[in-house]
């Protein structure tokens, strides 16, 4: 199954990173979307359908926070795998985020530690 | 066979019987490269981290460095017709020379993992798993047959 | 607290430079980088218990070195250079954040902003609580620490 993910990241080069490490991750990847905010982010789920997205908090317009909260209230997109990749170190905050049902990934990262949580979240592993 | 690589050395082998092995690894890396479709395997065991800072010496031995050592293993696989995606690269090794790494002034061992990933990021390339850093020496075999590493740390054993 | 964000400074920007741009320090490198002209400066806010911000300096090719890295790319272009610092900063950030305590509140990190070179140089944003240096290898990072009203006691002389 190709997965579709989408990217949200205010770092245009930290969404260049998160790319590269989900293709070399031997995943079979589909369309990869990217946005630079949550509000961004949404938009592009009205139209699109994906099976992954990978969101930043700490981000202008609307933030990762208020992103995934809108998502978990959306009928279609509650059960969306989320990775939060984010240099947020607030453990309370990281603990309400976690019960969203979201992962969260610490930045910085080794490009070895994000593709686990890939295959972790989406059960697809590399095809050996 | 086994064949024993040497510090600054590499060799590549697609004899199902061989085994790559390398002593004494500290602050060095142990790089194993495995072709799983093909069953090729290749071991490099490089000193220093970047080639750049003495290029004669990396023309005269270019296996002393991990990246001009890893460039020219990865190219044995390359013309062996390996494909990227079916190459599994494992490292061990870059121990410091002091128990506590802060009083170790060079951190050669880290530098080298370092200018690893770096080489492979920029290669497009991944590491499946290593066992890096901490104190003392390690030996690592490469099994040509089904490719697997063995490191040897401390008087434990570990596949990797 | 001084102690604390200063160990947390270092460790930030250590780990951060090693793994999102694979740089790594070199101490033997740190009087030959000691009098390279800036090249950069991006910082980065925060609004929590504490307000301040986080500054960073490149010297010495840095600026360039870690768009390279970071998106393994010869010829970053001059935004995504900017880009790649401030998220830089954004990362040591978030994560020395913790050190300064009193979480209550939580913490807000605002975007990062690229400084002009004439404000970095004439220091006009003041005596930072802490002022780390990194000899790095493509080149020199000076990480510099501010809590608003929060200033650093003058040294002590023996």
């Amino acid at each position: 199954m190709a997965l579709n993910t989408l990217v949200v990241d205010d770092s245009s080069v930290m969404r260049s990173i998160i790319i590269k490490t989900l293709k070399l991750a031997g995943l079979s990847l589909g369309a990869v979307l990217e946005a630079g905010n949550g509000q961004e982010g949404l938009k592009l789920l009205e139209d699109n359908w994906v099976d992954l997205a990978l969101v930043d908090i700490h981000m202008p317009v609307m933030d990762g926070e208020e992103m995934i909260n809108r998502l978990r209230q959306n009928k279609e997109y509650h059960d969306l795998p989320v990775i939060i990749v984010s240099s947020e170190s607030d453990s309370a905050r990281i603990e309400m985020l976690q019960k969203t049902g979201a992962t969260f990934m610490h930045k910085p990262f080794t490009p070895e530690t994000l593709r686990e949580a890939i295959i972790e979240v989406t059960g697809v592993s590399h095809e050996e | 066979m086994i064949h024993t690589v040497g510090v600054a050395d590499m060799t590549v082998s697609r004899q199902s019987s061989d085994i790559l092995i390398t002593h004494a690894l500290g602050s060095c890396l142990g790089i194993t490269v495995y072709d799983f479709k093909q069953n090729i395997g290749g071991l490099l065991h490089p000193m220093l981290p970047d080639s750049n800072f003495d290029q004669a010496k990396a023309q005269a031995n270019p296996f002393m460095f991990v990246d001009s050592g890893l460039r020219l293993l990865l190219e044995k696989f390359y013309q062996a017709g390996s494909e990227k995606r079916n190459l599994i690269i494992r490292a061990a090794g870059g121990s410091s020379s002091k128990t506590d790494e802060e009083d170790d002034f060079f951190q050669i061992g880290r530098r080298n993992f370092i200018s690893l990933r770096k080489f492979l990021w920029d290669e497009g390339l991944m590491l499946k798993s290593y066992d890096i850093g901490g104190y003392g020496s390690r030996t690592v075999t490469l099994e040509i047959d089904g490719g697997r590493m063995t490191i040897k740390y401390n008087g434990d054993v570990k596949y990797i | 607290m001084k102690n604390r964000v200063e160990q947390a400074l270092k460790a930030a920007g250590l780990k951060t430079f090693e793994e999102t741009c694979y740089l790594y320090p070199v101490p033997e490198l740190k009087e030959i980088q000691e009098m390279l002209p800036l090249e950069a400066a991006a910082e980065v806010k925060y609004r929590g218990d504490f307000t301040g911000r986080i500054l960073i300096e490149t010297r010495g090719g840095l600026f360039r070195a870690i768009a390279v890295n970071m998106l393994s790319s010869q010829d970053p272009t001059g935004e995504q250079k900017i880009d790649a610092l401030g998220e830089m900063a954004n990362i040591i950030c978030g994560n020395v954040i913790p050190a300064l305590g009193g979480v209550s509140q939580g913490y807000r990190i605002e975007a990062p902003k690229n400084i002009p070179l004439s404000e970095a140089q004439n220091n006009l944003l003041g005596e930072p609580l802490v002022w780390t240096v990194l000899n790095l290898n493509q080149g020199r990072a000076d990480l510099k620490f501010y809590v608003d009203g929060y200033y650093p006691a003058p040294e002590k002389k023996t």
